[in-house]
């Protein structure tokens, strides 16, 4: 029996089901587009790519350049430029309050500046120059973006903007209000996060130059500052207001669209409103999938990250393996330079690069996990003389962990309430092109589960599980 | 929506004392009043404040 259920998101919900996909995500299998079948793949690992000798990564930024990206980083209280082959450069000193900076551009409207929002104050960057000065007299940036030649920032003030094209001049009369807890700027709108609703503004020729969109009202509040993102034409962000919290929320337009599932919900849920509050987002595509990630920091150990594909609408998660047990990432600031994805660690100043083309997490093992929903047949026993996994064999290194690389298969036969004794099944080493993962008598089960791990530093790419094939 | 026009010139002095007047009646508080009374010359501040006290949200002494 082929069995296509085997490869799905993680959805561990109160309906029973207890699926999970732990670095691992789900690609279409079926091009055709008829039915509904996935494999699973191999969630990138990292290297390390550059160390802040100033602290933990509060800030990444890329000015994109034909062939000659500048890259950016806020570690502490240093701004540093880095280099292609991750050599940091110190710019200069913002002040730190050890949350996250904000580094907007101003180069896609002609300028040749980067404003930064560190600590309440702000700071001028000059490309040209690269002479860092501040604090930036009139203003007290929470969050800043550019937009329409101007810099705008949150502020005491509310919505504050600088003269066009230049972020050293700011002017304590031009302002709007009232202001919010986070800013994008999206498709030439700026769009003010509040609590309870996002209001978003355009830039318009009256002397108070960003108004109010007529119908771009919102009724739908954001919980966590950081969690904002864009990518594919839409925005994404962790959502919360007087009715509740916790549901993941996608922009399209003025429409805000519920992504989260009952199970993605019901895990968020359960981090608590302080955790939630300080969850991070960032968005990033690699072979042709858009992720939303989101991290968590400060969650109890054994969750770490939830990644929404918006190529197929499913989540996984994505989490370090440390001392037995599932922990948070470590980078959870993005940004794509030099043709690499690298992702920032607030705590210890790492920067890393992330590919699907890495195997581990800078030295450490990732482990892949996929637990499968229950397999249930009006909860008769199920004779099980064999499962064969099917992937991608021949795979394995030439030498070292990762030479015989095995899975390793475990069976419920409660629905996922308790599992029996790990069995390793070897998957081809380097070559064995057509080595099946084959592994026999397994019981009669009347509520099936089938758990699946894999940590050798290999592609993993699961197509299905089939129960008792013919010979 | 008309598209944005970039000013040409900075305010003077009076124009900006003209447009305190009108938007002393959106400044949120007293921390976003010193903000923008800082932004002008220091002898002119009290006589500014004066003059938008009865406008302001809230009380200042």
């Amino acid at each position: 029996m082929r069995w296509d259920a085997f490869c799905g998101p993680s959805s561990t919900a109160l309906a029973q089901d207890v699926q999970r996909a732990v670095n691992l995500f789900c690609e279409r299998a079926d091009t055709s587009g008829k039915n509904e079948r996935y494999a699973l793949v191999g969630t990138p690992g990292r290297s390390l790519f550059a160390t802040l000798a100033g602290g933990g990564v509060r800030a990444l930024h890329t000015e994109p350049g034909q062939g000659a990206d500048r890259c950016f980083a806020i570690g502490g209280s240093k701004l540093y430029e880095l280099a292609s082959d991750g050599t940091a450069t110190l710019r200069g000193d913002v002040s730190t309050d050890g949350q996250p900076a904000k580094i907007a551009s101003n180069t896609v409207d002609g300028g040749t500046q980067l404003f930064i929002a560190s600590d309440r104050k702000g700071f001028l960057y000059v490309l040209t120059t690269d002479a860092l000065t501040g604090p930036i007299a009139n203003v007290d940036p929470l969050s800043v973006v550019a937009l329409s030649t101007y810099f705008v920032a949150l502020t005491s003030l509310g919505i504050q903007w600088s003269d066009p094209l230049d972020g050293a001049t700011w002017d304590p009369l031009d302002f709007n209000g009232p202001g919010g807890i986070a800013l994008l700027a999206d498709r030439k709108e700026l769009w003010v996060y509040r609590s309870r609703n996002i209001e978003v503004y355009t830039a318009t020729s009256e002397e108070t130059v960003f108004q109010p969109t007529p119908s771009g009202f919102i009724q739908q509040g954001l919980l966590a500052p950081e969690s904002i993102a864009q990518i594919d034409n839409a925005q994404f962000h962790l959502g919360g207001d007087e009715r509740g919290h916790g549901i993941v929320w996608s922009s399209e337009g003025y429409a805000p669209r519920r992504i989260s599932t009952h199970a993605v919900e019901q895990a968020l849920q359960g981090f608590g409103l302080t955790v939630l509050a300080g969850a991070r987002g960032y968005a990033y595509q690699e072979g042709g999938h858009s992720f939303y990630v989101l991290n968590f920091p400060g969650a109890p150990n054994g969750s770490g990250a939830w990644a929404y594909d918006t190529t197929t609408g499913l989540w996984h998660e994505r989490a370090r393996w440390a001392n037995g047990q599932y922990t948070a990432e470590h980078g959870c600031l993005h940004t794509f330079a030099f043709g690499r994805h690298l992702v920032g660690d607030p705590i210890t100043g790492k920067i890393y690069e992330q590919s699907m083309g890495l195997y581990d997490d800078d030295g450490d093992v990732i482990r892949r996990l996929r637990r499968s929903p229950r397999l249930v047949n009006e909860l008769r026993r199920q004779p099980l003389s064999t499962i064969q996994v099917d992937l991608e064999a021949g795979l394995g290194l030439s030498s070292g962990q990762g030479a015989d690389p095995q899975i390793a298969l475990r069976l419920s036969g409660d629905g996922g309430k308790t599992f029996g004794n790990e069995r390793l099944v070897n998957v081809g080493k380097i070559g064995e092109y057509s080595r099946r993962a084959l592994s026999y008598r397994w019981g009669a089960p009347r509520d099936l589960v089938l758990e699946l791990t894999a940590t050798d530093p290999v592609p993993w790419r699961i197509a299905n599980v089939y129960l008792n094939p013919e010979s | 929506m008309a598209r944005p026009v970039q000013p040409q010139f900075r305010r003077t002095a009076v124009e900006r004392r003209i447009l305190l007047q009108k938007r002393a009646k959106d400044i949120p508080d007293a921390k976003a009043l010193e903000i923008v009374l800082k932004s002008f010359p220091k002898a002119e501040r009290a006589g500014l404040l004066d003059q938008i006290r009865p406008q302001l949200r809230f009380t200042v002494d």
